[in-house]
């Protein structure tokens, strides 16, 4: 009896310092980070170390979200002290449960499993093949950019627009559209724009992003414009997708079976196209499409943001 | 705690784990990691405080500090190794070898594309499965050395699948909870999927853009099914680990719920999570297929004795076993008799007693041209009425053509 008592005890110590370790931690992050732009080596092994989130929203609220996961963390202490007395019997039971000696084996996976999991989650631990689920998200700073006027910057005339560039428009889900307007696509992430492939034979054909077979690409190619390391790894990712896709395959299964990529792209049929090994070069455009009362498409407006050469011809 | 259970669970879980790895692995294209160079794979959505994160050290990326990063080639072998080790742990050849084998080279590849792009993408869940086929006992597998046998049971077959209901339940349960710690309670009136919709059909007219079905995302355009979408996602995440370790009745629902959920996501968003729909069909009770069933009947009754025949028609596998509650002997202290009298009772092989509709449902269960039935009463809140319509159809049953020396009266 006593030794469950002060089993259970030490586990309860446990979940008392994860708790505040999950509360200190973040809150001391941002201290520290505000302070001096850099974090100590005992945050970094506790924090930074253990977990990749909440980088996912650095960029925009990291302190906001550090906060209300130091919030949750008070709120399962506050829990974990208020309710002592019950909580302290259901973990002398849960020893009784691992020192039982029939199927020990079991017992010791299921119960480090489950320890492993709780901790996981309050000090959101990433251990590669698994985390503590997906984060929470909204679409409520999610905008459309269908505009009844005109973009300012649209200079060009339509005689000026490359007949190719249609190719990259899906005219059909024009009809879903609530009004007529103007659409641009273009994106500060060269490789994030519209793609296009251009052969020896003369002929120009839309690609996109699935080809990459990335979940984000863009991290690869933060410097496309200017690095000849990232034009020529562009050229070869391509050049390899489209070895599998111009045989109507994703990688060793036909495309028509085969998984989907982690972020999905708008369906291409690429068995059409050359060999891959006539890519000549692959240029980047911004369009800008106006749609009409009838769901008419017509692109008013493209800049080709870059383009470049095959390794080969560098 | 572990109860002796059949071994089909545990072979759903070997061939749906195994199964979806080698669906990814032929399908994904890992080889484009062998162009990168050395600096791209620097965990670049971290700031640049942070350093080299744990997953750099569990998914064995560490390696690359001594070994040259691999090449295009070397990956597309790996694949093929890892494809290969998925196609004997399905058809049963050293399948915890392969569990092994099949989780490090899953892992390891994923982990290319944590420190390259992204924290995720959709694979941590079979990995865990098949850490969960690693740990388990190598009698639990089918195969050439072990054999088919759906008769046999055993403690060995239940618990493995326990440790993986309680991951899989957690993922999502965590999911649910990060929605409230990250947004709060009112995610769904916050969630706007309206506004999401309406991107989407703008986006869906440019190839260049993220996968979006205008068809699907054209429904979304109403604020009430933003929030509608919003509570069931919530609800089925939250609830999600409670309602597959102790709710069974209401998993078919959870899971209906949680696929329909990942299609969305597909739809709207162009993310693909929908390959975790084959992970969630092992949330099911696969067992209660082959669990053998008691019933037990009042043989003093001819509409009891007619039915009981008629269902007995319709099983195929032989799992239902009738009983005249006459002969009913040594269970006297587990049944009661005054309810028998009113209503067919069931006992399931693992001990658990059902009565009339939901003695139904379970019989149902075992009978495939009866398997719609017994979906319909997993439909939370659907075994009220079915309770409902038993009870009348059984207190009418002297109607019925009951009537065998006037027994069967129902009893006040």
């Amino acid at each position: 009896m006593t030794r469950r008592l002060v089993t259970a005890k030490r586990l309860y110590v446990l979940l008392l310092a994860t708790s505040a370790l999950g509360v200190l931690i973040p809150l001391w992050e941002v201290l520290t980070h505000r302070a001096r732009g850099s974090v100590n080596k005992l945050v970094w092994l506790f924090f930074q170390f253990l977990q990749t989130l909440p980088t996912q929203h650095y960029t925009l609220k990291f302190e906001w979200y550090s906060y209300r996961y130091a919030v949750f963390n008070a709120c399962v202490f506050a829990v974990l002290l208020v309710g002592y007395r019950p909580i302290i019997r259901h973990l002398a039971k849960a020893e009784t449960w691992w020192h039982d000696d029939t199927h020990r084996f079991p017992r010791r996976t299921i119960f480090l499993t489950s320890l492993a999991l709780l901790v996981s989650f309050q000090l959101r631990i990433h251990w590669g093949f698994w985390m503590s689920g997906i984060c929470g998200w909204t679409e409520a700073g999610t905008l459309t950019e269908l505009s009844a006027t005109p973009p300012p910057a649209l200079t060009l005339t339509n005689s000026t627009v490359p007949a190719f560039l249609k190719q990259a428009i899906v005219e059909e889900n024009a009809v879903y559209l609530p009004q007529a307007g103007y659409l641009t696509a273009r994106d500060e992430s060269l490789s994030r724009n519209t793609m296009f492939l251009h052969y020896r034979s003369g002929e120009i054909l839309p690609a996109n992003a699935d080809l990459f077979d990335m979940v984000f690409h863009w991290f690869i190619f933060r410097k496309l414009e200017t690095n000849h390391t990232q034009q020529r790894i562009l050229f070869d990712m391509i050049r390899s997708a489209l070895g599998y896709r111009v045989r109507g395959r994703l990688f060793l299964l036909p495309t028509c079976l085969a998984y989907p990529n982690h972020a999905t792209y708008m369906p291409i049929s690429y068995e059409s196209y050359p060999p891959p090994d006539q890519l000549k070069h692959i240029s980047f455009w911004a369009i800008t499409i106006h749609v009409n009362s009838r769901r008419e498409v017509e692109i008013v407006h493209a800049e080709r943001l870059g383009i470049f050469d095959a390794p080969e011809a560098l | 705690m572990f109860r002796e259970s059949p071994a089909l669970h545990f072979y759903v879980l070997q061939f749906l784990g195994f199964g979806y790895l080698l669906y990814r692995l032929a399908s994904r294209d890992y080889t484009v990691y062998g162009f990168l160079t050395e600096e791209m794979f620097n965990y670049p959505r971290r700031p640049p405080w942070m350093e080299i994160p744990l997953l750099h050290f569990t998914t064995f990326q560490w390696i690359y500090a001594f070994i040259p990063r691999p090449t295009p080639e070397v990956i597309f072998w790996l694949q093929v190794i890892g494809i290969i080790a998925c196609v004997a742990g399905m058809i049963g050849l050293r399948p915890r070898w392969c569990a092994v084998v099949a989780f490090l080279i899953g892992s390891h590849l994923a982990g290319m594309m944590q420190a390259s792009n992204s924290e995720v993408d959709g694979g941590e869940l079979v990995h865990c499965l098949l850490l969960v086929l690693a740990l388990s006992p190598a009698t639990n597998f089918y195969g050439p050395a072990t054999g088919f046998n759906l008769s046999k049971r055993s403690p060995d077959h239940h618990w493995p699948v326990f440790l993986w209901f309680l991951i899989i339940g957690s993922w999502y349960t965590m999911s649910g909870l990060n929605k409230l710690i990250d947004v709060g309670p009112h995610w769904p009136f916050v969630l706007r999927l309206e506004n999401l919709a309406a991107w989407d059909i703008e986006k869906s007219i440019f190839l260049a853009s993220k996968y979006a079905n205008a068809k699907v995302a054209a429904l979304h355009s109403s604020p009430a099914f933003s929030v509608f979408g919003g509570f069931m996602t919530l609800a089925g995440e939250l609830f999600f680990l409670p309602v597959i370790l102790w709710w069974p009745r209401l998993r078919p629902a959870f899971v209906f719920v949680m696929i329909a959920f990942h299609l969305l996501v597909f739809w709207l968003t162009g993310i693909n999570f929908v390959g975790s729909a084959i992970l969630l069909v092992t949330c099911l009770d696969w067992n209660a297929l082959v669990r053998n069933v008691k019933v037990y009947y009042d043989d003093a009754c001819g509409f009891c004795t007619r039915s009981v025949a008629s269902v007995k028609r319709f099983d195929w596998f032989n799992r239902i076993h009738p009983s005249p509650i006459s002969q009913l002997r040594d269970e006297t202290q587990r049944f009661d008799l005054a309810r028998l009298k009113d209503a067919m009772g069931l006992e399931d092989e693992n001990g658990e007693i059902y009565y009339g509709a939901d003695a139904f449902e379970q019989i149902a269960t075992r009978c495939p041209l009866l398997l719609p039935f017994s979906l319909f009463m997993k439909i939370p809140g659907a075994v009220y009425p079915a309770r409902y319509v038993y009870g009348i159809i059984a207190r009418n049953r002297t109607k019925l053509g009951c009537s065998l020396n006037g027994a069967c009266r129902p009893t006040p």
